[in-house]
């Protein structure tokens, strides 16, 4: 058992194959070419959503496809990529097969990507699982299908399941192919249907598409860093953070002039920028459910309003933009 | 060191394991010198139990659930250590250094559903509770304040509150200063004494400097600092164990803002690893077991001396340790839960319980957020978060507005100033108000939280009440088939009217906030049902001079077991606002002297 996390990274198994395209030099992110007969070498490589057979790694390629309508719905590409653009599904897709490779890749390694001026990068290298990780994720992957000893706090459907069944549904309410439907006819079928196949599908995969695009980018999504230069967000900076010339300096305009009184909409929601640990609490607690965040946030308090508040901010920017 | 004792390696690599004990059976003491003690948790208790232990030459076993995070634990130096942890967001919400919820999972109900007959409203994770070698502070913002000479006294100045269990301490702040100064000593604390408003001073003296400088204040503790300036508050640097400057073998930190709930891959913060327990490894007389779950403690046949514990080890194997000095350090709900399930012919309600007060009066405290809100990028992930310290708040109140509103007197907290939220956490706050599509994509991209707000947070005390409580939930198991911990909780009317009260104050400081837009406040005990998703802990296990009402004695004692001691903060009678970590190390480290002193007089 790895106790330490700093063994040598273990290769990858199924004829992956791995490769390092850098896509620029300041945001080095790192993407993955199928090779025919590369071997893995430095610990700088990911594998990302693709065997050497070049199918997913767990969704069939009309699987895959129909992801990808749906993320482009999700998290929708405007001036800059989106869920389905920058990487979501294929990602979404690597975390379904995680353990088809060692270690699976449920964690990326500490401590620094190269993105903080860090001289390789650590995050390539997934961590090993332990037993009582593996079993976690297995169940929350797998699911307990049927297994009683697993059923400890009842049966549990696994993501592969849940994306499984719901690509299929998806694919069925939209008369046999999601993807060639229009994107706002994609848009207003998944926001009318009531196939709970649909719904628990939505419950998972707009949490996941989230996670994909705004995470750090070795878990697939967010390439080129698409996610974070959308929303001028710097990500992860270790080792070098900030000076304290950039600490003090003044504010900046940031990418949107948002109009005051739309800004003003949201205030309901702004004292919970104040607190990153409640935040993290909230959130963490959530799990990977749309359904649980909406109950935690539920819980405080009224926040109706600020859907359609949000709405108005949404064309606000829009015509301004 | 006395080497009296057989007990298999204790140092080396062998000393961090997550394989089994050695078998327990073959640790015979020799001599009366040396002694030998079980911890139930590597965190901020459980590791200063054991360095203190150790360093008096006591051979120490820690069993953790969690599993080990940082490498070359017990062989490198504190700077040296390696990490698992990244500022990786992604890491940290797929539950890394958390217990799975799938695996061990915790429920909750309120008071109203537990009247109602519901036996729980929610199954699966909770808040920001750590489970790794080091615990919490592993991941922990790293505040470091101390408690309040008044806070040891409340029930005498401030006389009861109808439906809470208000207790005074059965110490005073004079019993922990020393306790305070040596572990913010060794666990190497930035601010600044000089900074500090008078009536801190005076509430929490101290006698010498802050090991280290305050650290930079980001540019939104800058505008808050000037708010709370014209309201008449003062915000000073918060004392903070995050070095400023080189400690020890680690380095300054470098500002990048992600703390709470982020391992700190630089090594900049005082942890329980670096400050105790990998100094008391390298000395060789303390073993960590990771993944190991301890779900009983024993005594002998009558109840009254304790015999060993028992766990899970990292394989699934069942193992027992023999010891006759068990040291308590799950933090609230994991104690009263090993209390619990340590039932017994001789202890029917659980282990230490004739008080019937185990798993009761379970405390978190109250938060009130609030934030001004700007038109401008402030780069409010710049710096440390919540670098600054505001006690104006802080209380006791007493004045007819207060007992106009139901309650006799009220005691708020600490503020927090000046944070900011990252993205992947702020996306999933939005998706559920906005659900899917162009709206959560150009509110994303409007940067509210990551950009726009300048926030602080009232970390609010919480009155102890009796059924605001842990027990064992009926149905819902953990992966060994243990029971759960079952929350129930609601928050008293005293912290609805302090929320009330305060958070009008703390949102009008905001309005203050020179350049904003507008300012709001959300006061949890007024907006949220049930317990909030803090890391800030304490109850079920109350120490006192009455056994009646208590089940530690003043020095952590259980009242009705020879040689279990609980170290965490079970023991607090009450919850004052402050972020705990300091408290709860500093009376670890005096029961701690307690335990080494208690047991030399009875070998001698």
């Amino acid at each position: 058992m790895d106790d330490e996390g700093t063994g040598a990274q273990a290769p990858l198994t199924g004829g992956v194959t791995r490769r390092v395209l850098l896509r620029d030099g300041t945001a080095a992110t790192v993407a993955v070419l199928l090779a025919g007969s590369a071997t893995a070498t430095t610990g700088d490589a990911i594998a990302v959503g693709l065997r050497a057979d070049g199918r997913a790694a767990f969704l069939t390629a009309a699987e895959l496809r129909t992801l990808r309508a749906l993320c482009a719905v999700l998290i929708p590409t405007d001036d800059l990529p989106g869920a389905a653009d920058a990487g979501c599904p294929e990602a979404i897709d690597a975390l379904l097969g995680a353990f088809a490779v060692s270690p699976p890749r449920i964690w990326a390694g500490g401590g620094f990507s190269d993105r903080g001026g860090a001289p390789r990068n650590d995050f390539v290298r997934f961590l090993e699982l332990d037993r009582y990780e593996r079993r976690a994720w297995r169940i929350r992957i797998e699911g307990t299908r049927g297994l009683q000893r697993l059923e400890w706090a009842g049966p549990v459907r696994g993501w592969q399941a849940v994306y499984r069944e719901g690509l299929a549904a998806l694919d069925r309410a939209a008369r046999g192919d999601f993807a060639a439907l229009p994107v706002p006819a994609a848009d207003t079928l998944l926001r009318t249907s009531r196939d709970p196949d649909v719904q628990e599908l939505l419950d998972v995969a707009f949490p996941h598409a989230i996670e994909f695009l705004y995470g750090a980018p070795e878990y697939g999504g967010n390439r080129d860093l698409a996610g974070w230069r959308a929303i001028g967000y710097d990500g992860d900076t270790l080792p070098r953070g900030y000076t304290p010339e950039q600490i003090a300096a003044p504010p900046e305009p940031g990418l949107a002039a948002v109009p005051a009184e739309i800004l003003l909409g949201l205030l309901d929601l702004a004292p919970l920028g104040g607190s990153s640990e409640l935040v993290h609490g909230l959130t963490s607690r959530s799990g990977e459910r749309l359904s649980d965040l909406r109950a935690d946030l539920g819980a405080l308090g009224d926040l109706d309003g600020l859907g359609a508040r949000l709405a108005a901010l949404q064309e606000e920017v829009r015509r301004g933009a | 060191m006395s080497g009296s004792a057989t007990c298999a390696p204790t140092s080396g690599p062998s000393a961090i394991s997550t394989a089994s004990a050695p078998a327990s059976p073959r640790c015979r003491r020799r001599s009366v010198v040396g002694r030998e003690a079980v911890v139930v948790g590597s965190g901020a208790a459980g590791s200063v139990v054991a360095y203190e232990l150790a360093r008096r030459g006591w051979e120490v076993t820690v069993l953790e659930r969690g599993r080990h995070m940082r490498s070359g634990l017990g062989r490198a130096t504190d700077g040296d250590l390696g990490t698992r942890y990244g500022s990786d967001e992604i890491k940290s919400a797929r539950h890394f250094g958390f217990p799975d919820p799938l695996l061990e999972p915790y429920t909750q109900r309120t008071r109203e559903d537990a009247a109602a007959g519901r036996a729980r409203t929610a199954v699966g994770a909770f808040g920001q509770l750590g489970a790794a070698v080091g615990g919490t502070t592993l991941h922990y913002n790293a505040k470091f304040p101390r408690f309040w000479k008044q806070d040891f006294s409340t029930l005498s100045d401030l006389g009861p509150q109808p439906g809470a269990q208000v207790a005074d301490w059965p110490i005073t702040y004079a019993d922990l200063e020393p306790h305070y100064d040596a572990v913010e000593r060794r666990v190497g604390v930035s601010g600044s004494r000089a900074a500090m408003p008078a009536r801190t001073r005076e509430q929490a003296p101290r006698r010498s400097e802050f090991a280290m400088a305050p650290l930079p204040i980001s540019h939104t503790g800058q505008l808050l600092r000037t708010a709370a300036r014209l309201s008449g508050y003062e915000a000073y640097p918060q004392p903070a164990a995050v070095n400023s400057a080189p400690f020890r073998g680690r380095p300054a930190c470098t500002s990048c803002g992600l703390c709470s709930g982020f391992g700190c891959p630089i090594d900049a913060r005082g942890d329980a690893i670096t400050a105790w327990l990998n100094p008391a490894v390298r000395a060789g007389r303390v073993r960590v077991l990771a993944r190991a779950f301890v779900h009983r403690v024993d005594t002998t046949r009558d109840g009254r001396r304790v015999t060993g514990v028992r766990y899970v080890d990292a394989r699934g194997r069942r193992r027992r340790i023999a010891a006759d000095t068990v040291v308590l350090a799950g933090s609230p709900i994991n104690t009263a839960r090993l209390l619990l399930m340590s039932a017994s012919g001789a202890h029917e309600r659980g282990l230490g319980n004739g008080s019937d007060q185990v798993g009761r009066n379970m405390m978190f405290h109250a938060f009130t957020l609030a934030a001004a809100l700007y038109p401008d990028d402030l780069h409010p992930l710049r710096g440390q978060s919540n670098p600054l310290q505001m006690d104006d708040l802080m209380g006791p109140f007493t004045g007819p507005e207060v007992r106009a509103l139901g309650v006799p007197w009220i005691k708020g907290g600490l503020a927090q100033v000046g944070s900011g939220v990252p993205a992947f956490a702020e996306a999933k706050l939005l998706a559920p108000i906005l659900g899917f599509g162009t709206a959560h994509r150009q509110a994303m991209r409007a940067g509210l939280l990551h950009q726009r707000v300048a926030g602080s947070q009232l970390v609010g005390e919480d009155l102890p009440l009796a059924d605001n409580r842990i027990d064992l939930d009926p149905d819902v198991r953990d992966h060994h088939g243990f029971p759960a911990a079952r929350i129930t909780y609601s928050a008293h009317p005293h912290e609805k009217v302090a929320a009330v009260l305060l958070g009008a104050r703390l949102e009008r400081m905001h309005l203050a906030a020179p350049g904003s837009l507008g300012a709001a406040v959300i006061p949890f005990p007024l907006v949220q049902s049930g317990p909030y998703a803090t890391a800030h802990l304490a109850g079920t296990a109350r120490m006192g001079t009455d056994p009646r009402t208590s089940v530690c004695d003043p020095s952590g004692r259980l009242h009705e077991v020879d040689g279990v001691w609980v170290a965490d903060a079970s023991t607090f009678p009450t919850f004052p606002g402050f972020n705990p970590t300091n408290t709860i190390m500093s009376n670890a480290r005096r029961v701690a002297f307690a335990i080494a002193g208690a047991t030399t007089a009875k070998a001698s």
